[in-house]
């Protein structure tokens, strides 16, 4: 691993990076707004299965607004992020705030799938009507909790060094 | 104005802040998420206003559901923000990414407070009807989002200027 970062050190593309001093701010001001995006939309859904927001449209449309700008923003954070770990691979990869980051993302993403899959089963049983039941809830309180973090953590890798 | 930058610099709280670990990391973090909530709430407003999402909900259902929570993140921001501020108050003043920030939120201000004076008056003309979206509300919610954008670009630029 070590060994793939130095080769990736010293790579055209992290000493191009590394000469053109907009490209790594203009990569972090677009992983920023994919976490806007995720993070935003996470909260709608959480809002409306606590039964907060407007009453003219169900959980289920609530759903099917935004969770497709979720899933946008996670193919904009993973590959703006990809090209961050290019700029600094040896700071990127050996920081444990950032494989901690790395990990809470992942499972995010399966409580954001999880409760997709949910909402699925809602609706092929059309008709019924939609319970807002405990797992439900815990399902996206648990989920928007791990992008607060997964966002606080992002933040936090400039702060603890490599060690 | 300097003088007043300079007194917040040498305050108590400003001392407490650029001496401990963990106050600076916690404000930023805070900021951040409030950020993050402003900027993809507001994003879904505009969307509406500009009449590519929630084409079928009328714009006030939209508005009223989704402002209450940016204005709740745009306070929690500017409370952080400020704390921030305060904490290196006379150099962040100096930073041009600092003054294009607050100059892009006030542009953004003006925005809103021309469409609330002008479009929206009329709103129940358009309020159920996307195809009915009258310029100005398109123009507004185009302008708004490309602020807040901005907003957020100069707000990373300063973490390299500092």
């Amino acid at each position: 691993m070590k060994t793939f970062a130095t080769w990736l050190q010293n790579s055209d593309l992290t000493i191009w990076m590394g000469t053109n001093l907009w490209v790594v701010p203009l990569l972090q001001v677009i992983h920023i707004a994919c976490v806007a995006m995720i993070f935003s939309s996470s909260l709608m859904i959480a809002l409306k299965v606590y039964g907060f927001g407007a009453t003219d449209v169900g959980v289920v449309r609530v759903s099917h607004r935004y969770l497709p700008w979720i899933w946008a923003g996670m193919i904009g954070l993973i590959c703006t992020g990809i090209f961050q770990i290019i700029a600094e691979p040896l700071r990127a990869m050996f920081s444990w705030v950032f494989q901690v980051k790395l990990l809470l993302a992942l499972l995010a993403v399966a409580g954001t799938w999880l409760f997709q899959k949910r909402m699925q089963n809602i609706l092929s049983a059309a008709g019924q009507p939609v319970s807002y039941s405990f797992v439900l809830r815990l399902n996206v309180t648990i989920t928007l909790l791990l992008w607060t973090a997964v966002a606080v953590l992002g933040r936090l890798v400039a702060y603890i060094e490599v060690g | 104005m300097e003088s007043l930058f300079n007194t917040f610099q040498n305050s108590e709280i400003a001392m407490a802040i650029q001496e401990s670990s963990w106050m600076f990391p916690t404000l930023e973090s805070i900021h951040v998420l409030a950020i993050v909530t402003v900027l993809g709430t507001i994003a879904a407003v505009d969307l509406r206003l500009i009449g590519w999402a929630w084409r079928d909900r009328s714009v006030t259902a939209v508005s009223e559901e989704i402002l209450p929570i940016t204005w709740i993140a745009f306070s929690i921001a500017l409370l952080s923000g400020t704390f921030l501020f305060v904490s290196r108050a006379h150099d962040y003043a100096a930073l041009f990414p600092f003054r294009m920030k607050i100059a892009a939120m006030a542009l953004a201000g003006l925005n809103m407070a021309v469409f609330q004076f002008s479009a929206l008056r009329q709103v129940a003309d358009w309020n159920h009807d996307a195809n009915a979206l009258p310029r100005s509300a398109k123009a507004a919610g185009t302008v708004s989002l490309l602020l807040w954008i901005t907003v957020l670009a100069f707000g990373r630029w300063i973490g390299f200027e500092i």
